[in-house]
């Protein structure tokens, strides 16, 4: 089982006095959720736990953690797919080195969308889930209902194509079987097949109901400046109303920012509390970044990141 | 001030913008009201302070640095560090801004009648003590001996520098003026000395000889408070100055016998709205705008350690 | 005035009426978004949520509010217009969670010492028909912090649903004009409401107990459970922009050429640049000291400067956060500590 397995992992970490910290996952307050946690001695491993509410990117911690450690100190983290891609993108950034980071890497399943889920059973109240080998099971004041895992998987882990992180210093199988998801970019390439005004409108559409409360902003791993461009005065790039037109350049510009650096993790469209789709915005500019300089993003740790190198073989379409 | 939008800023002119330090980060803006009207409903103390409103950019609350005897104007010394300030330093005179007040509360100007008062400043958090020493001579009868001790990193960052040559020469006052002894003028401690900067004691401020007509030395405001030796007893002292000025001065003050609650400071924060609503300036249970920001040392004892 | 009574078929006519009059705000679902917007007729409302993900705070204290509006360039601009006025509004389906929460921020923004009066104006225009909660959600708490799921404190008519029909009680003579067209209610229906009031109640499963804690906070500044507790915390900042009693902003100008205007947004203490300084100091760089700050603020300082604690229970913060910080563990959590000694 994942979690016995983590909870080994760490304790011999502990004894071995390899780690002040490890990052994991506990089991949630709320049904169908896990909640991130922070180990720090032998006798807490026992919290740690593994299921499929796992859903947060916790390289968004690391930095934050890191910047604490002493020489020669580490810290252990449990890493999906996606959130390896991010370790393996921060590092590249220059914000930690490696040897300050113990991946326990987690070969993922998918993680559920608990709001989906939520939303369809509303406005009845969830009293408990239970997750079983297929299908989560819900039970609400007046009946039981049962979702199948892999419909109600979030559509970023549906087209996962890296399960298996690409970095760990340990290694744990999740449950049996390999999950059939969809292909990868299969949502993006359905959108791509959208006229430039129906995706204008599915863009201010969906923004519409943003609220400017930067939750996609923080829960991103890769968002982390200490001055973001909408807190500068100095110039006054966007405006801070919601006036459509300054939410619509904030998610514009935060997406061209992290361009070739999103891991598509999701965690961005999990933090937001208006259900926004923001993950597909910067999801389709990785795609794009992908395919024109022939760069997966946070696969390979030697690689440059693909907007700060330059190569020969880039293509130089618009320009002569 | 209850009929008005707390809000609205108040339309004034810039009559005289000065530099008032030789890295030209500090100038010295007199304003005056457009409606003379507005300016007679303007009624403060020293201490207070005001919303610098440019509209179009934002606001700066600025402390007062006029006194209120002193009629006609308002005066406000600002430092550039943003996008209002470095607005405000770029306006002419003649330009029209928005000033939004009195807010906040004011030193202890009644409390203090009959007693002696030290005034402690440093840098160009000297703006509303030059307010509050106008106003004590002004009332010079109530109030018994009066001391002013500023210092600044060096000559040129010192403020109101025509008007602290004329304070030197009273006799119903002392100054003493301090700059940091690792920067005099040009160089080392001899240089500062030979421009008239003497030296405190270093090994023991406190055996520093004050002689006649001697008021330029080179301490840090601490070391200087050290030399002078103000006497405790019916005292006041009123503290005014950047955090780390602050954190050596006051047990200096404990030392020579201030209780906490007669050291005053006037404490500084991020600030917006100016009147307690939009939850910003806080320390603890108190709103810097609106219960202070002069607070004395005891009620911070008794306040978070949050600034 | 006798209490009244709606059967739930006519809600639609009643909601047409009360339109006539003015803005009606009510709680709508869009796309599985729960909130308050202006509604036009009885269709529109979705009265089967307990609690919407965001609340009617936003018609009082708007997101975005103009506060004053200017003409000139920077050199000589003057105002030329503030926005107080309002038109009446009736915020209709109000959980008794969200009514109390304003009659926790009228303490803030009306009193003594300044009247803001962009939120008297609104206020004033305001009339408030509660909807009691017949089945609080496993998040809710408002027995914890003072309220409860049919109380009557800031709302003009109280609304509950019995059986097949809507029992409408006045509260305030407001409220009295709003309902003065509708039948008198049978007195068995309030008898069936008081049952149902004693079971909503009842139901409440959180355990959150709050007896002594906003004075045990005073001394707990320093304790290093604050760390502990803010762990998980990604400082993202949901729970302040879905909680009813929070009050912060931020005043920002935008102009182009010689107009523009002074907006009032929303702003959150739970960001870094909250507190920082032109000098660049900055007096809460730390995630905990800014979860200390929000806690305190809610727990100790209101309670100190108005005599109330400025939660209402609601739970927001609780099931929309990403990463699932609770705040009934972390009240639990500091109501049970022993206070080490730091100094």
């Amino acid at each position: 089982m994942v979690k016995e397995k983590l909870r080994e992992i760490a304790k011999k970490l502990f004894d071995e006095g390899k780690v002040k910290l490890v990052i994991g996952f506990e089991e949630g307050s709320l049904p169908m959720r896990a909640s991130p946690a922070f180990i720090r001695s032998a006798d807490q491993v026992d919290r740690l736990t593994w299921n499929s509410f796992c859903e947060n990117n916790l390289a968004s911690y690391l930095r934050y953690y890191v910047s604490s450690l002493e020489e020669g100190e580490a810290i252990g983290i449990v890493c999906k797919g996606c959130d390896a891609r991010s370790v393996v993108c921060l590092l590249k950034e220059g914000q930690f080195k490696r040897d300050q980071v113990v991946v326990i890497g987690v070969k993922c399943q998918g993680m559920i969308d608990w709001k989906r889920i939520r939303d369809e059973l509303a406005p009845e109240d969830i009293i408990e889930a239970k997750e079983e080998k297929n299908e989560i099971v819900v039970r609400t004041k007046s009946s039981e209902k049962r979702f199948k895992k892999s419909e109600y998987m979030y559509d970023n882990c549906k087209e996962c194509a890296h399960r298996e992180p690409v970095i760990s210093d340990h290694m744990v199988d999740a449950q049996e079987g390999e999950v059939k998801g969809e292909e990868k970019w299969e949502k993006i390439r359905k959108f791509e097949q959208m006229t430039p005004e129906e995706r204008w409108q599915y863009f201010v559409e969906e923004t519409s109901r943003c609220i400017r409360c930067y939750a996609c902003r923080n829960a991103c791993p890769v968002c982390y400046c200490t001055e973001c461009f909408v807190d500068s005065t100095m110039p006054y790039w966007v405006g801070t109303t919601l006036e459509p037109s300054d939410v619509q350049v904030f998610h514009l510009i935060r997406a061209l920012h992290t361009a070739g650096r999103c891991t598509y993790c999701g965690n961005c469209t999990q933090a937001c509390p208006m259900g926004i789709d923001i993950a597909f915005l910067v999801g389709k500019l990785s795609k794009d970044v992908e395919e024109l300089f022939s760069h997966e993003v946070g696969v390979d740790p030697e690689e440059d990141p693909p907007l700060a190198a330059y190569s020969e073989k880039d293509t130089n379409e618009g320009f002569a | 001030m209850s009929e008005m939008n707390p809000y609205i800023p108040i339309p004034v002119t810039i009559k005289r913008a000065i530099i008032e330090t030789d890295d030209k980060l500090i100038k010295t803006f007199d304003l005056v009201f457009n409606d003379k009207k507005d300016e007679e409903r303007f009624t403060y103390l020293p201490g207070q302070f005001a919303e610098l409103s440019i509209l179009g950019k934002g606001e700066s609350p600025i402390g007062i640095a006029s006194s209120p005897t002193e009629k006609g104007f308002l005066k406000f010394t600002v430092m550039k560090v943003g996008l209002v300030t470095t607005t405000l330093h770029e306006l002419e005179e003649g330009a029209v801004m928005g000033v939004r007040g009195p807010m906040g509360n004011w030193y202890p100007i009644e409390e203090m009648k009959g007693q002696n008062v030290v005034i402690v400043g440093g840098g160009f958090a000297f703006t509303t003590l030059r307010s509050l020493l106008i106003y004590l001579l002004s009332h010079r009868e109530d109030y018994k001996d009066i001391i002013c001790i500023y210092g600044a990193r060096n000559p040129g960052l010192l403020c109101y520098r025509d008007e602290l040559d004329e304070w030197a020469k009273r006799d119903d006052m002392k100054l003493y003026l301090g700059i940091d002894w690792k920067f005099g003028p040009e160089g080392p401690i001899e240089e500062a000395a030979a421009k008239g900067w003497e030296p405190v004691s270093l090994k023991d401020p406190t055996q520093t000889k004050l002689g006649k007509g001697k008021y330029k030395f080179t301490a840090f405001v601490p070391q200087l408070v050290q030399a002078v030796k103000p006497a405790a007893k019916n005292t006041y002292a009123i503290v005014c100055g950047p955090p780390i000025m602050i954190k050596f001065t006051i047990p200096v003050l404990t030392e020579l016998g201030y209780p906490p609650e007669r050291i005053v400071n006037s404490l500084e924060m991020r600030m917006k709205c100016g009147i307690g609503k939009c939850g910003r300036c806080n320390i603890g249970s108190k709103y810097v705008c609106k219960d202070g920001p002069v607070f004395t040392f005891k009620e911070l004892q008794n306040l978070p350690k949050e600034y | 005035m006798k209490p009244k009574v709606l059967p739930t078929k006519e809600l639609g006519a009643f909601v047409k009426e009360l339109v006539k009059s003015g803005l009606v705000i009510g709680p709508t679902e869009v796309k599985g978004v729960t909130r308050y917007i202006p509604v036009t007729s009885g269709d529109e409302l979705a009265l089967e949520y307990t609690v919407c993900m965001s609340g009617p705070k936003g018609f009082l204290f708007p997101q975005n509010e103009t506060l004053v509006q200017f003409e000139g360039y920077v050199n000589s601009a003057v105002p030329s217009g503030d926005m107080k006025e309002a038109k009446p509004q009736v915020l209709f389906g109000v959980r008794p969670c969200d009514a109390r929460s304003l009659v926790i921020l009228d303490k803030l923004f009306i009193n003594e010492d300044y009247v803001d009066d962009y939120y008297k104006a609104k206020r004033d225009a305001t009339s408030i028909i509660c909807f009691s909660c017949n089945e609080p959600r496993p998040t809710c708490f408002c027995t914890a912090v003072g309220g409860g799921p049919f109380d009557t404190v800031g709302c003009d008519v109280s609304m509950s649903k019995v059986e097949d029909n809507y029992l409408l009680e006045a509260v305030t003579e407001k409220g009295e004009k709003l309902i003065e067209g509708l039948k008198d209610a049978d007195p068995s229906l309030l008898q069936i409401k008081e049952k149902l009031k004693k079971q909503a109640a009842e139901s409440i499963e959180s355990k959150v107990d709050v007896e002594g804690l906003p004075q045990k906070l005073k001394g707990m500044f320093e304790d290093p459970i604050w760390q502990e507790m803010t762990d998980k915390c990604m400082g993202c900042g949901v729970c302040t922009y879905l909680c009813p009693t929070c009050h912060c902003f931020d005043i920002q100008d935008e102009a182009v050429d010689d107009k523009g205007e002074r907006i009032r947004n929303w702003d959150s203490c739970m960001f870094p640049i909250f507190t920082y300084h032109g000098s660049g100091h900055q007096p809460r760089d730390k995630r905990h000291q800014r979860m200390r700050q929000r806690i305190m603020h809610k727990f100790n300082y209101y309670v100190e400067n108005f005599g109330v604690i400025a939660c209402v229970g609601c739970g927001r913060c609780i099931t929309e956060c990403p990463t699932n910080e609770d705040l009934r563990d972390n009240l639990r959590k500091l109501k049970d500590l022993e206070p080490s000694k730091v100094e």
